[in-house]
C-alpha cells in the first residue's frame, strides 16, 4: 500500500487510486477515516501499524470494517493504552462522542479554538481536541472493506464483501466504548453479542480480552489447598535429578579445570558433563580429562567431578583408583566439596577449579 | 514498577486491615490483609500475617514463588490458629513481580485486578461461602432452593489466614506474563464494596500517576455516605 496524501489531506492508498477517491467521491466529501487518525498525536506510533495489519493478517481481518465508521473513536480500544500519554484516550474521545452529534462538519481541516488550522484529531498548538464529527456523514456515504477499498454501495467494488451493517445506531455502542468497555463482565459476552449483528466489530478488542481472560486462567488455580500444595510443590527428589541432568546438554561447559605445573601447564580441561572422570587414559582406559602426560598417575579414572544441579554444587568424589586425590592438600577418600580456585592435585598434577555453574548462574 | 498502598479506616472503630511490601533482588513483593474476628484479635491477625509474610519473603526467598507463599502462608495459619484458638484469622493476597512476571496467592475475600486495555479485571476468586454454594450447586450437591436460602450468608468466608488448615486458595502456578502499562490493585473489600468496578477504573484511568490515582481512589471511598469498611489498596503501575 502506498499512503498517499491529497492536497485537501486525505490519506488515500496510492496503488490503488491516481486521485483521492475521497476528492472525487460524488455525494458528500466522506471524510475519510484514515487522515482523522494518522495525524493524530498520540497513538501515532501504534495505528499505522494497527492499521495495516488486518490487511494482511486474516486472523485481524475484521479490524478495518470496524474502524471505518468508527475509527477515531475506536482507537483507544484497540492500542494498548498508552500510560505515558498524559491525555487519557479515553477522555480525548469521550470528548469526541458528545460533540460528534451536535455539530457535523464536512471540513477535512479544523480550526482549534487557539486559531491554529489542523487536520488531525487534536490540535498541533494546544493539544485540544478536535471538536468535530462527521462521523454520521460518513457512515452514510462510504465505508472501507477489509480488502482496504473506500465503498460506498452495498458491496465492495473491490472485491465483493458485502457492506457491513454498520448503521449509526450500531455504531453507537461502539463508539462509546472507550468510556463503557470495563463494564462488559466478560469479553466472550460481547463477542456473542456482535455475532449475531456484526460479528466482525468489536471482535478485535474481545479477541484481546479474551487473551486476558485466557492468560489469567493459564496461570491461576483455584480450589483446595493440598492440591495447590501438590501442584506448587518443587519436583520430588526421584524426579529432580533426571530431570535436571536431562537440562544440560552434553557438551555445555560447567566448569574448567586449569593445569598449573607440569608439562602441562596452562592447559584448560572443560568439564561438560555432570560427571566427570579425571585420570589417564590409554587404550583400555577412558577419562573424559586425560592426563596423559603425568606418569605419575595410575592408568584409568582416579577421580570424579560431579556435579550437583539441584544445588549448584561441585564436588571431587574418589573413584578407587591407586592415585592419591587432594583438594587444597587435603586428601579426598569419599568426596569434597569444590569451591572456586580450589587446587585439585592428582599425582604430580596440579589443576585449578573454576566453576562456571554456580549460585549465579546455572544451565 | 512502583507501588503505593492507601490505608482507610472507614466507619469501623477499629483498623483490622495491614498491609507490607518490599523490594528486593528477588523482585516487588505486596501482600494486603484484611483481619476478621472483631475484638478476637483480627488486628493483630493481619498485621502479623502481613509482617511475616514481608519478612519471610525478604529473607528467605530464593525462587518458586507457588511453594514459598504457600508455606509461609501455612505457617502463619497454624501459628495464628494455635495463638487465638480459630476465632480469627485475616485475608491475605500477596503478589510478586519480578522481570515481568506476575505471582499472585490469596486467601479470603481479598482481591488482586489488573488493568489492561481498558478494562479492570479480577484476577482471584472470593473464596467465600457464595463461592462453596456455586460449586455445590454446580456439582449437583445443592438443590436452587438451598442455593438460593444459603446465598444470603454468601459473603462469609469459606478460607482464611487462621482457621487452622486452610481450605481454599488462589495460586499462580504458572508466571503470569505482564505487559508494558498493566496496572494492579490489590485490596482488601472495603474498597470494592464501596466503589463499583466501573468507578475504580474511571479513578485511576483519569489520574495521571500511580501517587494522585491512589490518592483518589481513597479519597473517594472516604465520600462516600454509607457506612464502609476498613479499607487497604496497594496500586501497582509495571
Amino acid at each position: 500500500m502506498k499512503l498517499k496524501r491529497c492536497p485537501n489531506s486525505h490519506y488515500y492508498d496510492g496503488d490503488k487510486y491516481e486521485q483521492c477517491p475521497h476528492c472525487s467521491a460524488v455525494k458528500a466529501p466522506a471524510p475519510a477515516p484514515k487522515p482523522v487518525i494518522e495525524p493524530a498525536p498520540q497513538p501515532k506510533t501504534d495505528e499505522p501499524a494497527a492499521e495495516k495489519k488486518p490487511v494482511t493478517v486474516p486472523a485481524a481481518k475484521p479490524e478495518p470494517i470496524l474502524q471505518a465508521p468508527v475509527k477515531a473513536d475506536d482507537k483507544p480500544e484497540n492500542i494498548d493504552p498508552a500510560p505515558a500519554v498524559p491525555v487519557p484516550e479515553k477522555k480525548a474521545s469521550f470528548v469526541e462522542n458528545v460533540s460528534k452529534e451536535s455539530s457535523p462538519v464536512k471540513e477535512e481541516t479544523w480550526r482549534c479554538s487557539c486559531g491554529s488550522v489542523n487536520s488531525g484529531k487534536f490540535c498541533f498548538e494546544c493539544g485540544s481536541p478536535r471538536p468535530e464529527p462527521k462521523k454520521e456523514e460518513k457512515q452514510d456515504n462510504g465505508w472501507k472493506c477489509i480488502c482496504g477499498a473506500e465503498n460506498k454501495g452495498k458491496f465492495c467494488f473491490q472485491c465483493g464483501t458485502p457492506r457491513p451493517q454498520t448503521t449509526p445506531e450500531k455504531n453507537a455502542p461502539v463508539q462509546e466504548k472507550p468510556l463503557p468497555v470495563h463494564n462488559m463482565p466478560d469479553p466472550e459476552i460481547s463477542a456473542s453479542v456482535n455475532k449475531t449483528e456484526i460479528p466482525v466489530h468489536t471482535q478485535a478488542p474481545a479477541v484481546k480480552d479474551r487473551s486476558l481472560t485466557e492468560q489469567i486462567s493459564e496461570s491461576s488455580f483455584t480450589g483446595n489447598i493440598e492440591d495447590a500444595r501438590k501442584k506448587a510443590a518443587p519436583p520430588d527428589d526421584e524426579g529432580v535429578t533426571q530431570i535436571l541432568f536431562d537440562d544440560i546438554n552434553d557438551g555445555f561447559v560447567l566448569a574448567w579445570l586449569t593445569v598449573t605445573n607440569t608439562s602441562s601447564k596452562g592447559k584448560v580441561f572443560t568439564i561438560t558433563t555432570p560427571k566427570c572422570t579425571v585420570g589417564r587414559g590409554d587404550a583400555e582406559h577412558i577419562a573424559d580429562i586425560d592426563l596423559h602426560n603425568d606418569r605419575s598417575i595410575s592408568r584409568g579414572v582416579q577421580a570424579i567431578i560431579v556435579y550437583d544441579p539441584l544445588n549448584k554444587k561441585f564436588f571431587l568424589q574418589n573413584a578407587e583408583g591407586k592415585t592419591y586425590a587432594y583438594v587444597n592438600k587435603e586428601m579426598v577418600l569419599t568426596y569434597k566439596e569444590l569451591n572456586p580456585y580450589d587446587i585439585i592435585m592428582l599425582g604430580q598434577t596440579k589443576m585449578v577449579f573454576v566453576p562456571l555453574c554456580s549460585d549465579r548462574f546455572s544451565w | 514498577m512502583m507501588y503505593e498502598i492507601r490505608s482507610y479506616i472507614g466507619t469501623r472503630k477499629v483498623q483490622e486491615d495491614a498491609y507490607g511490601g518490599c523490594m528486593t533482588d528477588n523482585g516487588m513483593f505486596v501482600v494486603v490483609c484484611d483481619g476478621i474476628g472483631g475484638s478476637a484479635h483480627g488486628k493483630e491477625s493481619s498485621q502479623f500475617t502481613a509482617e511475616r509474610l514481608t519478612e519471610l519473603f525478604r529473607t528467605e526467598y530464593t525462587g518458586n514463588f507457588p511453594h514459598f507463599i504457600l508455606k509461609a502462608a501455612e505457617s502463619a495459619d497454624t501459628e495464628i490458629n494455635e495463638k487465638y484458638g480459630g476465632r480469627c484469622g485475616t485475608t491475605a493476597v500477596a503478589v510478586h513481580i519480578c522481570s515481568g512476571e506476575l505471582n499472585w496467592f490469596s486467601v479470603g475475600d481479598s482481591r488482586l485486578y489488573i488493568m489492561r486495555n481498558g478494562r479492570l479485571k479480577q484476577i482471584t476468586t472470593d473464596h467465600n461461602y457464595g463461592y462453596v454454594l456455586e460449586l455445590r450447586k454446580q456439582k449437583g450437591l445443592i438443590d436452587e432452593d438451598t442455593f438460593r436460602r444459603e446465598m444470603n450468608r454468601a459473603e462469609h468466608l469459606a478460607s482464611y489466614i487462621g482457621m487452622g488448615g486452610m481450605d481454599i486458595v488462589d495460586l499462580s502456578l504458572k508466571p503470569f506474563l505482564l505487559e508494558k502499562g498493566d496496572k494492579l490493585l490489590v485490596t482488601t473489600d472495603g474498597l470494592y464494596k464501596s466503589l463499583t468496578e466501573d468507578i475504580i477504573y474511571d479513578i485511576i484511568y483519569s489520574e495521571n500517576d500511580i501517587f494522585s490515582a491512589a490518592d483518589a481512589l481513597r479519597n473517594a471511598v472516604m465520600k462516600c455516605t454509607a457506612p464502609t469498611d476498613n479499607t487497604t489498596f496497594a496500586l501497582i503501575y509495571t
